[in-house]
């Protein structure tokens, strides 16, 4: 997913500056429902139509728009009815029926009924459709069928356990049949949805208002009038606005900024768990990297506890898995995170090429955090005999590089759409042509994930996940680094403002004072 | 007149067709591939091809260029990758405020530049020219994003005198937001103007029509006034022509800084997403922007400076 990367050279040059920028009073004001809440964020929404987006910017803003049959948990520990209000697994394991709720509203004003679900859901699993990203997070879905008005089954081509939390993926969001009558392309600019907010407007480019959903089902909520997005580039343009009072939240401040932050009186400097997880990703399909101790040697030489500190701040945490703590399937038995300078060595020695090899780390240019992470592996794996270069790229060409495997080492990251544990396992580790292009391939870890998907006990779930991770910490196709803090900077005005764990943020719970 | 202008207009077009098959050419050469780029960590080879079926790059590249070049004619630009609407439709959202705050600079740019000059000028006091050199020496010297977030910095967030960026709403809050980009902006070519303007003030006012003007009494700044400007002015005129190149590149870096929604915050996204069809768009209205004022400073310089006759 794209990012900014400008503003951290004007951030470099204005940061002494900043500090003269602290001023105003802390009144204590009561919290009251309406208001608008101003967002300042980087990008600007490129659709308002799901499954044809893959920018967060985007997801997170459909998702006050639109709603699914189940909804994740703030904490991501799984799905809470959403549209649905109780679903069921039948019991040969190739068909779920949902409930859905009644009384339930379109902003239109169509009443949701199980014609609407059957619509949705067919259209997010069109494999023939181009322009839809997503279909095959839902392939192994069948048909999709209405039993009654509110009554809804989905069969399966194979079991599928994780379902329900797949229900919960915005590109399943449900729209009115037929789309009202509409086609994609209206629907890419106009939103018609059942969420807690509505879209009032949207100037490209500049920001984007979604008002208050007054016939929302959930009564109480939100209490917010209106929430409006505006677009700021720049990074250390949105802390000016939000130390001028002019936004109310900055999302994404840089990590290296957030102590500047915490130190106005009118700014809560807030980090949040996320299943973000920042990682080398080494291509083992290129000669030496093929060889599992010298990437096992390069992860014992990184020293994640500096890292956390100097490169995050502290806002962050020495990865032990590629399984984020933000999914169930993290095993707390895994410590891939040892550093160990001695053994480091030891493995380069016996490893295929002992004198040491030539690596290429390719970063995104002027992203401060990764440019940083880079001279620490850079130092540090020219510490135990390779001789490592590093190479800037824009976002455009690390991704087509990535893709093609055109690439030794990378530093990427990577954050999980659904409660479940597989995608994260499917999308870092499987499959030969998984996401992230690193070529790992071992028949025991797909076989286990294939398990694990179709397994229903949950401890026995996770204890295949945990096989899964101990097999991939030994075989060191990845070095995960740190899992990452989503980051918000906010006025203290600002109250129940609370980021999931999957990335989308609680507007309707979210309140400003007065 | 009309021949001139006429003849200057056809020249536009092999020009354009240069501009729009250049950049055609060095977007296409550009590593990095616009559906691996929109994708993200999302790419994989499946979604790849689906996203090149969708956007026509799977078609081979002849064929893409004089889609290209069929479009321009009809002023079609194509849609746009990352953000999924026309390009025309784009362009109508974001080109007012680009245009806008170039409007501004450029008035704002005349507002410092000419007083200072004259005042030099008229003046030819040490302590006026130590004043100019010592400004248009410190303002070359700061770049405009620096500027615009010293600009955001004390007369925004300390004072709240102006907005933190953002565009406003109306007329009057666009106006508004535009005051301190428009300073950065114009101060990116006020270090030339006021250098040029000086000195073709100062050779004025050298010259024997100033001293004859002199020996029959007028007053020193009735001369500035009244016939060194006027023949100075000239240069200015054309001097802020050959600038407004530079108020494009100015706008594209101040426009980011101030989160104005313009086609300079516009091309920077553009860009870096490889969104070939907005680039391309882009890149060929500015190339026709920047030759058609040079047109019309050609014009105003013939009907300020009568001396000067068009299409010699």
């Amino acid at each position: 997913m794209r990012r900014s990367r400008f503003g951290t050279v004007i951030a470099g040059v204005c940061a002494g500056l900043l500090v003269l920028a602290g001023c105003g009073t802390g009144e204590t004001e009561s919290v009251r429902p309406g208001g608008d809440l101003v967002l300042a964020r980087a990008e600007d929404a490129t659709t308002l139509l799901p499954p044809t987006t893959t920018q967060n910017e985007d997801i997170w803003t459909l998702q006050q728009v639109y709603e699914t049959l189940t909804l994740n948990k703030p904490d991501g520990t799984g799905v809470e009815p959403g549209l649905a209000t109780d679903w069921k697994e039948s019991k040969d394991k190739m068909s779920w029926t949902f409930h859905l709720r009644e009384g339930v509203k379109f902003h239109s004003g169509k009443d949701l009924d199980a014609d609407d679900v059957v619509f949705s859901l067919d259209y997010a699993r069109d494999q023939d459709d181009d322009d839809n990203l997503w279909a095959s997070e839902f392939a192994p879905i069948k048909d999709v069928k209405k039993v009654d008005s509110h009554t809804v089954r989905i069969d399966l081509s194979q079991p599928w356990g994780p379902l329900p939390s797949y229900m919960a993926l915005f590109a399943a969001s449900i729209y009115p049949d037929d789309f009202g009558g509409h086609d994609a392309e209206y629907m890419a600019t106009h939103a018609d949805g059942t969420g807690p907010f509505s879209v009032d407007s949207w100037k490209q480019g500049q920001s984007l208002k979604l008002k208050k959903n007054p016939d929302y089902w959930q009564k109480g909520v939100p209490s917010l009038d209106s929430a409006t997005f505006n677009v700021v580039t720049e990074d250390n343009t949105r802390r000016l606005q939000l130390l001028g009072g002019q936004a109310d939240i900055n999302q994404e401040p840089a990590p290296l900024s957030m102590s500047q932050l915490s130190r106005s009186q009118d700014i809560n400097a807030s980090a949040f768990d996320s299943t973000k997880i920042l990682y080398f990703n080494l291509n083992n399909k290129k000669k030496r990297l093929d060889d599992p101790k010298l990437r096992r040697a390069m992860s014992y030489a990184i020293d994640r506890e500096s890292v956390v500190k100097v490169v995050y701040a502290g806002y962050a945490e020495p990865a032990t898995s590629f399984i984020s703590p933000g999914l169930s399937g993290h095993s707390d038995e895994v410590d891939s995170s040892e550093f160990d300078m001695d053994k480091a060595k030891k493995l380069v020695e016996e490893s295929d090429h002992p004198d040491g090899v030539d690596i290429t780390i390719q970063i995104p240019s002027g992203v401060a955090d990764r440019e940083l992470l880079a001279q620490i592996a850079q130092q540090a794996w020219e510490d135990i005999g390779l001789t490592v270069h590093v190479q800037k790229l824009d976002d455009a060409t690390l991704t087509t590089n990535r893709t093609k495997g055109d690439f030794q080492v990378q530093v990427s990251y990577a954050t999980s759409d659904v409660s479940d544990t597989s995608q994260m396992i499917n999308f870092l580790s499987v499959t030969d042509d998984s996401g992230i292009r690193s070529g790992y391939a071992n028949p025991k870890v797909e076989k286990w994930a294939k398990q694990a998907v179709a397994e229903e006990d949950p401890d026995k779930q996770n204890a295949l996940y945990a096989k899964i991770q101990q097999q991939v910490a030994d075989d060191a196709p990845i070095i995960p680094v740190a899992y990452q803090k989503a980051l918000y900077g906010m006025s203290k005005d600002v109250v129940g403002f609370r980021p999931y764990v999957l990335g989308t943020y609680g507007l309707k719970e979210t309140k400003l004072k007065h | 007149m009309g021949k001139y202008i006429l003849r200057r207009v056809l020249l536009m077009i092999p020009i354009v067709l240069g501009v729009a098959t250049l950049s055609f050419i060095l977007m296409k050469l550009a590593p990095g591939d616009p559906a691996a780029a929109y994708l993200g960590d999302k790419a994989t080879p499946e979604t790849v091809a689906r996203l090149h079926r969708a956007w026509g790059l799977d078609q081979p590249m002849i064929i893409q260029y004089f889609q290209f070049l069929g479009g321009l004619v009809v002023g079609d630009f194509g849609r746009s990758f990352l953000f999924q609407t026309t390009v025309l439709e784009l362009l109508k959202l974001r080109m007012p405020a680009t245009l806008m705050l170039m409007l501004v600079s450029l008035v704002f740019a005349v507002i410092i530049s000419v007083p200072l000059s004259l005042w030099v000028a008229a003046t030819k006091s040490s302590a006026s020219a130590i004043v100019s050199r010592v400004f248009t020496a410190t303002v070359q010297g700061m770049p405009a994003f620096f500027v615009g977030t010293l600009l955001i910095l004390v007369l925004g967030v300390n004072t709240g005198l102006f907005p933190v960026g953002g565009y406003g709403s109306s007329l009057g809050e666009h106006l508004y937001s535009l005051v301190l980009p428009g300073i950065a902006v114009a101060l990116t070519i006020c270090p030339v103007l006021i250098r040029s303007l000086t000195a073709a003030l100062s050779d004025s006012m050298s010259a024997e029509y100033t001293n004859f003007a002199a020996s029959k009494g007028l007053s020193r700044s009735k001369i500035v006034r009244n016939y060194a400007f006027r023949n100075a002015g000239i240069t200015g005129i054309s001097i802020l022509g050959i600038q407004v190149g530079h108020l494009v590149g100015g706008a594209l870096v101040v426009e980011n800084v101030f989160a104005i929604p313009g086609v300079g915050s516009l091309l920077m996204e553009a860009v870096l997403a490889r969104d070939y069809n907005v680039v391309q768009a882009l890149t060929v209205i500015f190339g026709v922007l920047v030759v058609a004022v040079y047109l019309l400073t050609d014009i105003v310089y013939s009907i300020v400076d009568p001396r000067v006759r068009l299409g010699a």
